[in-house]
């Protein structure tokens, strides 16, 4: 339990932000950058930075899960889903930051499925 | 900082209240008109202003309804075919449906439903709004004088570029793309600030209204998105005008490069169009349920999900380029995705609904025409995500079928029942029920008659754009249907129409909150005061009218002799200052103006840009200059601060 002033300060603040937000740009990068990697897998036989992308990718997420979790874990038992303080504002972005986090890994892993089914230069 | 008491108190004192409507007053006459900066003067514009070329891309579309009744028709030629249909689409995305989704209900609703006087940035508002309404002048003055653009909506490259496209008609829709996406990322810039910044204390993050959480994410959608076709269109008229060789294969360019950039907005834009309707729609259901929203953290959610995977599927517009399998693999992936979070929701409104004591008015019934039509566009959409059968219907009539289901279904059917609802707030009289529902039935009716039998013809192959074909390929008997359908469309809107004129003046007077429902719009009158509230609210719940306490306190402390609004943090929505809003102007018109004759300029030769820039400078400095009475507020309150200090 942290009291309602931290909940207000910088740190926490981009703590909260980083678990909303650090998922789907992880799902963005390895989109964007599988995609620009395809010819290059392609044209070197080099098919394991495609897998690698995607591992790293992967870490973001699962970083920013943990965090959110802590985060949530440290809210006061007196947070509500709706309260108009620090605190349940915290909760829930909290929870929006654990289930953005979750829900992005997972946009990861299906695009990581084509990779063990086709080749880079079909 | 807490500068503001919140303490119940009883109603201001009428000399007072006098006082404030004079301050917030619009400026009265002729250029009275061109002066005004109030979010529900130039809200009311964008609506009245987009549904006049919704009725106008409507007319478009009949008149191709009209040509393909029948096989080798001679109603229209295939030139004047080809402009219109790019016209159609064109009016329909850039001038009816970005416009009215987002810029009309966000500037009109966003400040009332957060609890302000006025949205931020009231003069770039106006500005943004003259620009949209000069920049739809000119492409339809262009079709008009048998200049209108002819190469698509999306204008791909080479048939847009200058082998292809002689004369002006495709940088008449490259210039019309500049001012319309300069008017909304204007409006995204307002709307973000409005919401961050100004919202009524107690409003924290985890209580803004699921229309305000929509008009948000979709104002940064506009902002990462835009920039994208502002590049394109730029690069296409420089292609076109100063020989830059940028899509030119020969010279080095690239073709694809276009339909990536034009892709990654457009694709985008489809969800800025869908998303504030998910707004609606979540509004509406828990007005008409009577009880808060169910899942409103997964709503959220979902929302933020859309918003990010949209810009994730661009590429499923171009699996016919020949582009790598695996690399398509990804994006169809991610638009099979896609219709995850919008299904999270469907069941979030139907678990309201299934909770709730329904009251099922107007609203909610195209609330649940909806529910149909969009989950048969999103169907669809599931199997244009795969790649072989996106390839095998490709540029048919299938796809067409696809998009409408899901723009008319996400979008128009939302937005009637949004027009249905908040019509009491803006004008204070109820629509006429008997009516309206005439115009739910035939519109329906029609719209399917319209557009299911477009997916039999797509699977039978007949082509999009085309101007007519032969009898024997077997399309006449559906093409009329869909025509027929497009008639019943058109009588549904007419209906509307007569409706919205009818009730304007002679409808049942709606009170302050006719619906019983729970946002902060339905706690002032209908239609609001020049300064919204009375006394600024404070907000206890998600829903703040339902949930309000019985002594809630209000925000003292503004001034009524000036306009003065209060300024929240961004999280929590704690009173942080005071700030002072602009007063009316008549600088952006002519800024627009000055703008405008830029842009047109620069059409026709590139020392148009040059010559251009110097009424802009002159315009916005006229605009940003300190004067008259903003600087006289501005002295007085900043002496009243250091006699204080």
């Amino acid at each position: 339990m942290t009291d309602v002033q931290t909940f207000r300060n910088g740190r926490t603040i981009a703590h909260l932000w980083t678990g909303i937000l650090a998922g789907p740009l992880a799902w963005a990068l390895d989109e964007g950058m599988s995609y620009v990697l395809v010819p290059h897998a392609c044209s070197t036989g080099h098919y394991y930075v495609l897998h690698v992308m995607t591992a790293l990718c992967l870490l973001i997420p699962a970083a920013a899960f943990l965090l959110a979790w802590r985060m949530y874990v440290i809210t006061p038992p007196s947070s509500t889903e709706d309260g108009g303080d620090a605190g349940s504002r915290s909760h829930f972005m909290a929870i929006i930051g654990m289930a953005s986090s979750a829900l992005f890994f997972l946009a990861i892993i299906a695009e990581a499925i084509p990779r063990f089914i086709l080749n880079p230069c079909d | 900082m807490n500068p503001v008491d919140t303490k119940p108190i009883e109603r201001s004192a009428t000399d007072e209240l006098l006082q404030l409507a004079e301050t917030w007053r619009e400026p009265p006459g002729f250029w009275g008109w061109f002066r005004c900066v109030h979010h529900q003067t130039i809200g009311k514009r964008y609506i009245v202003t987009a549904f006049i070329f919704f009725l106008l891309g409507g007319i478009l579309a009949a008149l191709m309804r009209m040509q393909l009744i029948r096989p080798e028709n001679r109603f229209l030629g295939p030139d004047l075919y080809n402009q219109i249909f790019t016209m159609h689409g064109t009016t329909m995305m850039f001038l009816f449906a970005v416009p009215m989704m987002f810029e009309a209900l966000a500037v009109y609703l966003v400040p009332l439903m957060v609890g302000t006087r006025n949205i931020a940035f009231p003069r770039l508002n106006a500005y943004s709004y003259y620009l949209y309404l000069f920049g739809a002048i000119m492409v339809w003055v262009a079709l008009l004088t048998n200049t209108g653009p002819d190469a698509g909506w999306f204008s791909y490259v080479p048939l847009s570029g200058p082998g292809f496209a002689p004369g002006k008609r495709v940088d008449f829709w490259a210039q019309m793309i500049t001012f319309t996406e300069v008017s909304a990322l204007a409006v995204a810039v307002e709307i973000v600030v409005t919401v961050f910044k100004l919202r009524a204390p107690g409003m924290s993050l985890n209580r803004l209204p699921m229309m305000v959480w929509a008009e948000t994410i979709v104002s940064f959608l506009v902002i990462f998105a835009m920039p994208a076709i502002m590049l394109s269109s730029s690069m296409l008229i420089l292609d076109r005008l100063v020989s830059t060789h940028f899509f030119n294969p020969a010279e080095g360019g690239d073709a694809l490069l276009y339909q990536h950039l034009f892709w990654f907005f457009g694709h985008p834009e489809v969800y800025i169009i869908f998303i504030p309707g998910l707004g609606i729609v979540s509004t509406i259901v828990a007005t008409f349920s009577r009880r808060h929203i169910f899942g409103y953290m997964v709503l959220v959610l979902s929302l933020i999900a859309t918003g990010f995977l949209g810009f994730g599927v661009w590429v499923h517009h171009m699996f016919a380029t020949g582009i790598a399998g695996m690399g398509r693999s990804f994006f169809s992936a991610a638009s099979m995705m896609i219709s995850i979070p919008t299904t999270v929701q469907i069941f979030c409104w139907l678990a309201t609904l299934w909770g709730g004591k329904l009251n099922i008015k107007l609203p909610l019934l195209w609330i649940f025409g909806f529910f149909f039509v969009l989950v048969m566009g999103g169907l669809t959409g599931v199997m244009l995500g795969v790649i072989p059968v996106d390839i095998q219907v490709h540029d048919t009539y299938f796809v067409v079928a696809h998009f409408h289901y899901v723009l008319i279904g996400g979008a128009v059917f939302p937005l009637f029942g949004g027009f249905y609802y908040w019509f009491p707030k803006i004008t204070g009289r109820m629509l006429n029920h008997t009516l309206g529902n005439w115009h739910f039935w035939l519109f329906s009716i029609g719209f399917n008659m319209t557009f299911f039998p477009m997916h039999s013809l797509g699977l039978k192959g007949m082509p999009r754009r085309i101007y007519t074909y032969q009898p024997e390929m077997g399309w006449t008997t559906l093409n009329r249907i869909a025509t027929f359908g497009a008639g019943l469309m058109f009588i549904a809107v007419l209906l509307f129409l007569i409706n919205v004129f009818w009730s304007r003046r002679r409808g049942v007077v709606a009170g302050e909150n006719p619906w019983g429902a729970g946002t902060l719009e339905w706690a002032t009158s209908s239609p609001p005061p020049p300064y919204n509230f009375v006394e600024l609210p404070t907000v206890n719940g998600r829903e703040a009218v339902w949930d309000a306490a019985p002594n809630q306190p209000v925000v003292r402390g503004l001034r009524t002799d000036m306009r003065e609004v209060l300024a929240t943090n961004v999280l929590d929505a704690d009173p942080d200052h005071k700030e002072l809003m602009p007063e009316p102007t008549i600088w952006p018109f002519l800024a627009a103006l000055a703008t405008t004759f830029l842009f047109i300029a620069s059409i026709f030769t590139p020392w148009g840009l040059v010559w251009g820039l110097f009424p802009v400078a002159v315009t916005m400095t006229g605009w940003f200059w300190p004067k008259g009475k903003d600087k006289v507020n501005q002295e007085i309150v900043e002496a009243e601060d250091a006699a204080r200090a």
